[in-house]
């Protein structure tokens, strides 16, 4: 048997076919080694940094059953782009709670902030830090939402006196996502006369 | 005397005579006042020097502006004055250097006439004139006959038909006449023998695009066209006349030169701006006396030059031998070259040893001579000067105007590289910097424009020459205008592009953008005595972006190497005619091999763009691994690109120096693009699909990624020999001529097969990849789960791995990493710049994203975020900014003492005092905190204003008589460190003083300003405000700043907006939080259809109506204040949210969709107004509660406050305080 030299080891190492199997073999090794690595799939548990409503309610996490065992029927519910919105009282009548589920899970809560009783907005930004994003909703710019989307919280707040009008709670996530589930809030300002 | 020794008179020696002659036209035994010497006595003076009594004359007029010897003797203090001037240059002449010429006396230089030798041959240079005369004469009546047949043929070829035979028979004979008047006029302008057709074709085009017979049929054709229809006929006269067609441009060339000996003011204005601006940018503190040595000795040079070039020239000239335009360049360089010598000599001898060699450190001195030289033509035109003047190719690479200058003007700098609006703003505000300038020269331009209008009304008609001087007038006047306009009109980007030249290096500012700007500008226009054929600019409507492209073009050149390539763009100079001989091979090489790296990295950055977009939209996840796939293969792909660019770089051989480095910097960035791409679609492909789950994602990534590397392999080795097989052909085609691209084309060849089959390898890897994901193992499908969390942060289990995994990366990245992130992250911001500069791309995008600069950063993976998206989102803020379109509303609002560096806030104690409290204390409290970066020498200052109804007053000491600015002295820091904070507190006393210091019914507002340098950053200043309310303070108006083109009856308006809102002292409080309320009156229609006002989010009212209507105005600008109330007043609308949720909608807000802001604005306007303004029908258009009517309501009527009550309580008792209207 004829031994083979430095050379064609080299011409066999640059062929294209070599490249072709070698790329086809870290696909297959790439896929057992991810197949192996996963096993059990997690529980759901609340991310540690989620900010929770009224200490014990995490959108994403709260069943529907869990939201009434916590805080009874809702004085409303109302269908809404296959959602169910229920609403809560606050101390303002024409302003309750909106807390939305889908999927018998709670998803995204809407809190009314009437008087102080959750701070100023400085108080968020000392604990949380510089928001990701400052969003213009429903308010405008006379209560901007100040974006926490790993800490699950948007906080909707008077930029010069700090007044909170609203907080709302959700599931961690990122900007572009939240913003592409909430399409009334925008980066930019919304021409307003 | 032999024409061989004819020569012209010796300097000193005229001098002298001169002298003798003012000394004896005063001696009342000589000229008694009334006579100079006569030829007979200057000979027995001066024998043999030739010198005449006409040439002493001729000196008297030039430099007494008479030759009345009657008027020269009135003022004899001037003939001692000239006499001692005369004595002193006799001096210098006897010393043996050159004549001393400052500006004025450059005309000493002159020789006294035009002469003729005695055999009839030239002695002079002046005397080329009559020989030009001639030539000219001769040479017409033959051009005018070769053209008109063709002109002819032309007329019909291009549909003029229609006019009777005899009227195109008079049109050919005018246009050739016309055309062979402008040719021999422009001939001496050109800069080689290959513009001769550019001259014909231009002047042809230009000629029947002002025939009023003709132009109309020309609509169809662009001037482009017209040049190709033309060109042969020009082509034909130059090669029929083509000796005539030279001597022609040599003689014109003379003849220019030879006036210069000629008294002439602009000569000396060129002097004096050639010195001025090389010492404004290499040595702006120049001594007095030094500039006007270089002045001096510069018009020496002049000078002296032009004695050379009499030497270098007239020999030949003597012997009836016109020279050849190359011999006229040899002599023109050889004059140059031997006057350098005596300019710097003449320096130092002038200034000394220690004030020269001072000077001669400071400025290169070669560059004067120089430029003054390539301004009035007396030299060959060098390359140099064509792309200083933005006549050639150069292009701004990516970085040019990136480079030093600080982070914030990065983002300018970028977008001003690529072509289009950034450019034309920015060429506009150079040009307009120079206000004076600008000014001047349109209102030049409008006199032309207007005198020849007169002409041409006057007459019914014009001639071809004055036509196209009004023609290229308008055009000028339309680019011009248009730069003046853009100040007016967008003042904030003005003041933004001037920020940004301020920002460049010394000696690259505004001053010397400026100046390239109008250099451009002018020669373009045909006015640097260089000629520009005016087919090759573009259209009149796009010309300033032309004019831009090539302003910056100039700009990136003039920054050296490294700063620019050559475009594949013809240079405007001559339709791609090469210029400069022998390097128009390589300068094919050279073109053709930027413009296919410049393409790759277009479109790679492209790609790269619209990728880190397009994963940024699948989420967090996606776009980490798009980012950490993008660095790999960026930086994979940076090494390999530079790699193959030094190649291309060193094939250009001899060029190597200059090639190499601009070809391994354009293939680094190639590659690193397309690289980045590549491999940032693999990583984005593999994150998505293990975050989602999708194991065809995955191996669709991993195919990618191999079938790049494979494709680039195999790519290079097909493009290698397609590239070489190209220069082979080439050099076949052209005999050889092309031989030494092969190496090029090869390179190249390796280069471009690279990238394409990167690219393509990518390609069908993704899909080899997407079949084995999604038929060949499908069982993988949903294998992702446990280690997707990694990636989307959501698994429990594995929010530990994912701290851990993402906390190593950031550590890599902001580690030992952290420069190449940097680079890959400049990259990315860079293409984004890019791209939204030449495709308007991410208008979109950006829109959508708009991420303000208070949260500059996503945090996506710790330290990612921090290194890899910064850069990203920096370049996309600033390029937001510009594409909001401007209404002179700043688009970002900013908490005042709240930016990037540190936190100032300033409290009062209390916020409101009535009178009876007074004299009472008022505290105010001043907090400063450092953010993450160290701040540096911190300078506070505090303005405490108090606004009564009497007067105003500023409070400057506190309550122990201390100073309050700067405040508290003995605890101001210097410096804070990182989250440090300093406080300070001071006491005043409101007291009831009058009239000095009363404080009764009084607005007091208290600002505190902070500089500070932060650690390696720049200057920072930013300010905060802390307000009392003491009694009923005097009206609104005061805390109103009036900007813009009110007029008096709109004033008015605004002063009874004031004394309405002013019977509420609650409204007229809660306004007063916010500091300054600016009224802006902008162009009527400007804030778009229907809109009168806006508010910019804090307390800026824009109003773009007529507001000399009492009610209408109360409406409007009340409207706009709700909404600044409701900006600095959280709590008062927050109390208003529920009502709003209780009644909708206010009726009479005209537009929908306004919220809860916007009915809270209109509810304020319509409590003062619902009962006076009429509103527009649509606002009742069915609606259910009836239109509002005056008090009481009828007929179906009814009011604001039956309709809408618990809108109009809470107006009355939140914002009103009880008053009602």
């Amino acid at each position: 048997m004829s031994k083979i030299t430095l050379t064609q080891v080299a011409q066999i190492i640059k062929s294209e076919l070599f490249l072709i199997i070698f790329g086809l073999i870290s696909i297959s090794l790439l896929i057992i080694a991810i197949n192996t690595a996963s096993k059990n799939k997690p529980a759901q548990l609340p991310q540690p940094q989620q900010t929770a409503w009224q200490g014990e309610i995490y959108p994403g996490l709260t069943s529907k059953e869990d939201l009434i065992s916590k805080l009874g029927p809702p004085i409303k519910t109302q269908g809404k782009d296959g959602k169910t919105l229920y609403f809560y009282p606050s101390a303002d009548q024409y302003r309750p709670h909106e807390v939305e589920i889908s999927q018998e899970t709670t998803t995204l809560i809407k809190e009314q902030v009437i008087t102080d009783e959750k701070g100023q907005l400085s108080s968020y930004l000392e604990k949380h830090g510089s928001p990701q994003a400052e969003l213009f909703g429903q308010h405008g710019t006379f209560a901007l939402g100040y974006f926490w989307g790993a800490k699950g919280i948007l906080v909707f707040a008077n930029k010069f006196d700090g007044t909170i009008v609203e907080i709302w709670y959700f599931t961690p996530t990122d900007l572009n996502k939240f913003l592409s589930e909430n399409p009334q809030l925008q980066m930019t300002e919304p021409t307003k006369f | 005397m032999p024409a061989e020794t004819a020569a012209k008179p010796d300097t000193a020696i005229l001098l002298k005579a001169v002298a003798f002659s003012l000394r004896y036209l005063l001696d009342p035994q000589g000229g008694a006042g009334k006579n100079l010497p006569t030829d007979a006595e200057l000979e027995n003076q001066f024998p043999n020097s030739q010198i005449t009594t006409a040439a002493v004359k001729n000196w008297l007029y030039n430099e007494l502006g008479s030759t009345s010897l009657e008027e020269i003797i009135k003022d004899q203090t001037k003939i001692q004055q000239e006499l001692e001037k005369l004595e002193r240059q006799k001096q210098v002449s006897s010393e043996g250097t050159v004549p001393k010429i400052s500006p004025e006396t450059i005309k000493l230089a002159q020789a006294p006439k035009a002469r003729v030798s005695a055999l009839g041959v030239l002695a002079e240079l002046e005397a080329i004139e009559p020989l030009l005369k001639k030539h000219r004469q001769e040479l017409a009546p033959r051009l005018t006959d070769s053209l008109k047949p063709q002109i002819k043929s032309l007329i019909e070829t291009l549909g003029v038909k229609d006019l009777p035979a005899e009227q195109i028979a008079t049109l050919t004979e005018d246009i050739a006449s016309e055309v062979t008047r402008e040719t021999l006029e422009n001939l001496p302008k050109i800069a080689d023998l290959a513009q001769i057709p550019d001259v014909v074709t231009d002047s042809l085009i230009q000629t029947l695009l002002v025939d009023p017979a003709i132009a109309p049929k020309l609509a169809k054709f662009d001037q482009q066209k017209l040049a190709q229809k033309v060109a042969p006929i020009a082509s034909q006269m130059a090669t029929t006349h083509q000796n005539e067609l030279e001597t022609a441009a040599v003689l014109g060339s003379l003849s220019q030169i030879a006036k210069l000996k000629k008294p002439d003011p602009q000569v000396a204005a060129v002097i004096e701006s050639t010195v001025q601006g090389i010492i404004e940018s290499q040595h702006p503190l120049a001594l007095p006396e030094q500039v006007a040595t270089l002045k001096g000795n510069l018009s020496n040079y002049l000078a002296i030059y032009i004695d050379n070039l009499e030497k270098e020239i007239l020999p030949q000239l003597q012997k009836g031998q016109i020279p050849t335009f190359q011999k006229l360049q040899e002599a023109q360089q050889a004059a140059y070259q031997k006057a350098l010598p005596v300019f710097e000599a003449g320096i130092i001898k002038d200034l000394g040893g220690q004030k020269a060699t001072t000077l001669k450190n400071q400025v290169t001195l070669g560059n004067i001579p120089g430029k003054l030289a390539d301004y009035l033509k007396l030299r060959p035109i060098t390359q140099e000067h064509i792309e200083t003047l933005g006549l050639g190719r150069a292009q701004p690479n990516l970085t040019t105007f990136t480079k030093a200058v600080p982070a914030s003007s990065k983002g300018i700098g970028l977008m001003l590289t690529s072509k289009g609006r950034f450019q034309e703003e920015a060429y506009h505000t150079l040009l307009a910097y120079d206000k004076e300038r600008l000014g001047k020269t349109i209102s030049n331009l409008e006199s032309q424009v207007k005198k020849f209008n007169t002409q041409l009304t006057q007459r019914g008609s014009l001639n071809y020459s004055v036509r196209k001087e009004y023609a290229q007038a308008q055009r000028k006047l339309q680019v011009l205008k248009k730069a003046q306009e853009f100040t007016l009109k967008k003042p904030k980007r003005f003041q933004t592009y001037l920020s940004y030249f301020q920002s460049l290096p010394p000696g690259q500012r505004l001053n010397w953008a400026t100046e390239s700007a109008w250099e451009t500008t002018q020669a373009h226009f045909g006015e640097q005595r260089l000629f520009v054929p005016r087919y090759a600019l573009a259209k009149t409507n796009q010309l300033p972006q032309f004019l831009a492209g090539r302003t910056f073009g100039s700009l990136a050149f003039m920054r050296g190497a490294g700063n620019f390539h050559f475009g594949f763009t013809k240079p405007t100079l001559g339709m791609g005619i090469p210029l400069i001989k022998g390097v128009s091979t390589a300068a094919l090489g050279i073109g053709i091999a930027s413009n296919a790296l410049t393409r790759i990295i277009k479109r790679s950055a492209a790609l790269f763009g619209g990728l880190g977009l397009y994963f940024l939209a699948l989420g967090k996840a996606a776009f980490t691994g798009f980012l950490i796939g993008a660095g790999i293969g960026g930086t994979i792909g940076a090494g390999v690109g530079a790699f193959l660019g030094f190649q291309i770089g060193l094939a250009f051989g001899p060029l190597a120096p200059i090639t190499v480095p601009v070809f391994t910097f354009l293939g680094g960035v190639a590659g690193g693009f397309l690289g980045g791409a590549i491999g940032g679609a693999v990583g984005g492909l593999i994150a998505f699909g293990i975050a989602s789950g999708s194991a065809t994602m995955v191996t669709m990534g991993v195919g990618a990624g191999v079938g790049g590397v494979v494709g680039g392999y195999v790519g290079a080795g097909i493009g290698g020999s397609i590239g070489a097989g190209i220069g082979a052909g080439l050099t076949a085609i052209t005999g050889g001529l092309a031989a030494p691209l092969i190496p090029v084309f090869t390179a190249l060849g390796v280069a471009v097969g690279t990238a394409a089959g990167a690219f393509l390898g990518a390609l069908a890897g993704a899909a080899l990849g997407y079949l084995i994901g999604n038929y060949l193992i499908p069982f993988a499908k949903g294998a992702f789960d446990a280690i997707s969390s990694v990636f989307t942060g959501t698994g429990t289990a594995a929010g530990s791995a994912a701290a851990g995994f993402f906390g190593a990366v950031g550590s890599f990245l902001t580690g030992a990493a952290s420069a190449i992130w940097g680079g890959i992250t400049a990259a990315a911001g860079g293409a984004l710049g890019f791209l939204s500069g030449a495709a308007n791309f991410i208008v979109g995008g950006l829109s959508t994203l708009s991420i303000p600069a208070s949260a500059a950063m996503i945090p996506v993976a710790g330290g990612i975020g921090a290194v890899a998206i910064g850069g990203t989102i920096v370049g996309l803020v600033t390029a937001t900014s510009f594409f909001n379109s401007e209404t002179d509303i700043p688009s970002q609002i900013k908490t005042p003492g709240e930016n990037q560096f540190f936190t100032l806030s300033k409290t009062s104690n209390p916020q409101k005092l009535d009178n009876n409290d007074l004299p009472h204390d008022i505290t105010f409290n001043i907090t400063l905190t450092a953010k993450e970066t160290k701040l540096t020498n911190i300078q506070v200052t505090d303005q405490l204003k108090v606004q009564t109804k009497s007067n105003d007053f500023l409070v400057t000491q506190d309550k122990n008589g201390k100073p309050i600015s700067p405040p508290c002295t003995d605890t101001t820091p210097t410096e804070l460190e990182p989250n440090q904070s300093w406080n300070c507190q001071f006491v005043i006393v409101a007291d009831k003083n009058p009239p000095e210091r009363n404080f009764s019914d009084s607005f007091v507002a208290n600002t505190v300003t902070v500089t500070t340098t932060p650690e390696g950053k720049t200057e920072i200043t930013d300010s905060a405000v802390a307000t009392v309310v003491i009694g009923n303070p005097p009206t609104i108006c005061a805390i109103f700043e009036i900007q813009g083109p009110w007029s008096n009856d709109e004033k008015k308006s605004i002063d009874e907006v004031c004394k309405t809102l002013d019977r509420s002292p609650k409204i007229v409080s809660l306004l007063q939080k916010a500091g300054t309320i600016f009224l802006i009156r902008v162009a009527d229609g400007s804030l778009g259809s229907g809109v009168c006002g806006t508010v910019n989010g804090a307390n800026t009212i824009s109003i773009s109506c007529n507001m000399a209507n009492v009610v209408f105005a109360k409406y409007v600008i009340i409207h706009e204040l709700g909404h600044v109330l409701g900006n600095y007043n959280g709590a008062a609308y927050n109390a208003f949210i529920g009502v709003y949720n209780q009644e909708g909608l206010m009726p009479t807000y005209p537009f929908a969709d306004g919220g809860s802001s916007e009915s809270f604005a209109e509810m304020i306007a319509d409590f003062v107004i619902s009962k006076s303004y009429n509103y527009p029908p649509r606002s009742w258009s069915n609606y259910p509660g009836g239109p509002w009517d005056f008090s009481p309501p009828q007929n179906g009527y009814t009011s604001f406050k039956n309709d809408r009550p618990a809108h109009y309580n809470f107006a009355k008792t939140e914002i009103f305080g009880g008053v009602e209207y």
